[in-house]
């Protein structure tokens, strides 16, 4: 029988983050439905066609209207009502504001990196991300700019844990629904001079290469101290999301060999006479492109392009002569020959040139015939380029062991986010994420490892590989539950009433049964370590 | 900051801890597109090429029921997702009048697999089982998609039908009953070995 349809059963199964990341804010919709950005279907065409003249003719004199006779303030709430901004406070509008408060104090170091305000600088963090900072960036509190050397301040996250020791809130809810925001990577940045807490100058920008583990698109969001919520601020380009070993700012740190580096082997040299000659071929293309001159072809004396000595002691020489000193293989007209190709190479003070034609190759030993003093000071010359070349040898090297570091440090990391930020403050790239769905649900009523019942007041349930997590509190009889996802592994902690860090360990949630949990309770600072050796 | 709910929404509402909520429309439509936005766009996405359509269409999708919110009459949360899930319906089938092209039927290998296991069909029976359905007719094929790889309620596929669940549950009675004979033809027809648990089968199924 013949099939009425095909069934597509080989395509991608989309996840629910990947779907999430389509979800616009819901106030984005009502805001377009009544701003009459959106019409509903059911009328003819023609009738809307008619009805939309007649609405765009309305609006065309209304806005001309408004733009040219409305006092400046009506003007600017008229704009107001598209901005970005204005459409995702969804995010954050039932949120109820909380401060970043690391509940056991700072314990996320930061890292410090003393920088000259004048300059540029490109620096590199401990975990990898690149921080390029334009010349005189910052400006101090009177908006004068800042001449002494000034301390910037980066810590980035890339856990829940350490996002929670923080006290950074990573939670708000919306419509009674709650959420967690799900990050790709977070970070701090802040500048100072002498105590003194710098800003960034209008029209500003410090680009960062943050390296990341999640490959998909993110939100990216502002933490505003002031309103205390997380503010959206655009959502990531493709382009700006690229795998590690790809990212053009960490391939600038990237070692390369120059042409000045390239070793001549002559040692394998085998000599064979030459028998391609032509003698209509002229004396100058002696070799390919290549311009030699024979001064005095019974002598065996030839000048030598520059691009044939850059790599020997007479590189800084406008001219060199030179003679074949091994007259008895030269042959005359091998100045006819057009050669693929010709070098001259240099052990200590002997030159040697090499002539190439096909699968042929020649090497006869060269003298150089120059003025002594000319001598002397290009061999100065050369002694100075030879520094110089060193110097850049080693920086060279130095960059490659610092690629080799970064590349060790960042093996967790594959993929570099390029952000920029106009502003100093906590950012982050992430969505939000409701309750784990089709979840289980653990008992909130948690006893410790002497089977004593253990009061808090919120607990927190994080996927470490998903790198987000979810408060749960108790301050209603019908929250007895937390919810966690059973093909996840989740980590849980609270605070005790006692001050003492409770962890719920992975195994926890796969043995939880009925309406308790067994929690482990340690002093704060074994916690801690304990914690964080779980998460990482 | 505390999270106020340990239930999730869905779970108060199956509970029957209803709140006595004097919202509107709106923010109803909010509620749902909070709580099943995810059910609304696979069910979208399941016939749609790329995720991006599905996402325009799921957009659309609640622009017309904010736009169109006024005319909902019933108060019930469950009646006003179905209607939701409708327009949802809608919206895909006139997608494909626009394209000029014919709806297309994306389902995931795993739904099909979870769908025969509850059935405790075998590997050849679940080839057999896909076989059947792409000689269903559309909207015969549509029930069984809703039901059982999108899982919706009956409420709300009768809400996109426009039928009642009883002629629903009756229509897909005989759907199952179809594909069970087709099988058991097709099976005769190549000689398979899997007759005999075919036919066991059938008076389950």
């Amino acid at each position: 029988m013949k099939p009425k349809r095909t069934l597509i059963t080989d395509r991608k199964p989309i996840t629910d983050n990947e779907i999430l990341r389509f979800k616009k804010p819901f106030s984005s919709l009502t805001n377009m439905v009544n701003n009459s950005h959106f019409t509903a279907g059911g009328k003819s065409f023609l009738s809307y066609g008619i009805t939309g003249l007649a609405v765009v003719a309305v609006a065309t004199i209304a806005t001309y209207l408004l733009t040219t006779h409305q006092p400046e303030t009506q003007k600017a709430d008229i704009e107001q009502i598209t901005t970005v901004e204005d459409s995702t406070k969804f995010y954050a509008q039932d949120n109820k504001s909380r401060k970043i408060e690391p509940p056991f104090g700072e314990r996320i170091d930061y890292e410090i990196f003393k920088i000259n305000n004048k300059k540029a600088h490109d620096i590199k963090t401990k975990n990898g991300s690149i921080i390029h900072i334009p010349a005189n960036t910052f400006i101090d509190k009177d908006g004068n700019e800042v001449n002494k050397d000034i301390e910037i301040y980066y810590r980035d996250f890339y856990n829940p844990f350490d996002i929670y020791l923080a006290g950074i809130p990573m939670d708000y809810d919306s419509a009674g629904i709650n959420y967690s925001f799900m990050s790709a990577g977070m970070f701090q940045i802040d500048a100072q001079s002498n105590g003194n807490q710098l800003y960034m100058k209008e029209g500003k920008a410090i680009d960062i290469s943050l390296v990341s583990e999640k490959e998909e698109v993110y939100n990216f969001y502002e933490y505003d101290t002031i309103s205390n919520q997380w503010v959206y601020l655009y959502r990531e380009e493709e382009e700006n999301l690229l795998p590690l070993t790809q990212n053009q700012a960490m391939e600038d740190y990237s070692y390369s060999f120059s042409q000045d580096e390239i070793q001549i082997d002559t040692t394998d040299i085998t000599l064979h006479p030459q028998t391609d000659y032509t003698q209509n071929q002229l004396i100058r293309s002696f070799v390919g492109q290549r311009k030699m001159e024979v001064k005095e072809p019974e002598s065996y004396v030839f000048s030598a392009i520059p691009e044939m000595y850059k790599n020997t002691e007479y590189y800084a020489l406008d001219s060199l002569m030179l003679e074949i000193d091994s007259k008895e293989k030269f042959k005359p007209n091998y100045y006819h020959v057009r050669w693929d190709r010709v070098e001259l190479a240099q052990e200590d003070t002997n030159l040697t040139l090499i002539l190439q034609k096909g699968s042929t190759t020649s090497a006869f030993k060269v003298k150089p015939i120059i003025n002594p003093l000319k001598y002397k000071k290009a061999i100065m010359a050369f002694n100075e380029e030879k520094k110089v070349q060193e110097i850049r040898k080693q920086e060279r090297e130095n960059r490659k062991k610092m690629q080799k570091n970064l590349q060790e440090k960042t093996t967790k990391f594959s993929m570099v986010r390029n952000i920029q930020v106009t502003r100093l403050g906590t950012f982050n790239c992430d969505f939000p994420v409701p309750q784990p769905q089709m979840a289980r649900r653990g008992a909130l009523r948690t006893y410790d490892q002497n089977h004593k019942k253990l009061i808090t007041n919120e607990i927190y349930v994080c996927q470490p590989d998903a790198n987000v997590s979810w408060i749960y509190a108790q301050p209603n009889p019908y929250q007895q539950y937390y919810l966690y996802s059973g093909n996840q592994q989740n980590v849980g902690w609270f605070i005790t009433n006692t001050g003492k860090l409770a962890i719920l360990f992975p195994e926890t949630f796969k043995k939880t049964k009925g309406d308790s949990c067994l929690a482990v309770v340690y002093e704060s600072e074994v916690g801690i370590n304990m914690l964080s050796k779980l998460m990482n | 900051m505390k999270m106020n709910a340990l239930f999730t929404q869905n779970e108060v509402e199956d509970s029957g801890i209803i709140l006595n909520r004097k919202k509107s429309i709106e923010a109803e439509i909010g509620e749902i597109y909070d709580r099943h936005y995810i059910e609304i766009f696979r069910f979208v996405y399941s016939r749609v090429d790329d995720k991006e359509t599905a996402a325009d269409l799921v957009s659309t999708t609640f622009l017309k029921a904010l736009k169109n919110a006024d005319k909902f009459t019933s108060r019930h949360s469950g009646a006003l997702k179905s209607w939701i899930f409708t327009i949802a319906n809608n919206e895909v089938l006139l997608h494909f009048r626009k394209q000029k092209v014919q709806t297309k039927y994306y389902v995931e290998m795993e739904k099909i697999k979870q769908w025969s296991q509850e059935e405790n069909f075998s590997d050849d029976m679940m080839a057999l089982l896909i076989e059947c359905m792409e000689q269903l007719p559309d909207q015969e094929y549509e029930l069984i998609q809703w039901k059982y790889f999108d899982r919706l309620s009956f409420t709300d596929i009768a809400s996109i039908t426009g039928k009642t669940e009883e002629s629903l549950r009756t229509a897909l009675f005989r759907i199952r009953k179809k594909i069970g004979t087709q099988m058991i033809t097709i099976s005769k027809s190549r000689g398979l070995e899997i007759l005999l648990a075919l036919t066991i089968l059938l008076i389950a199924f």
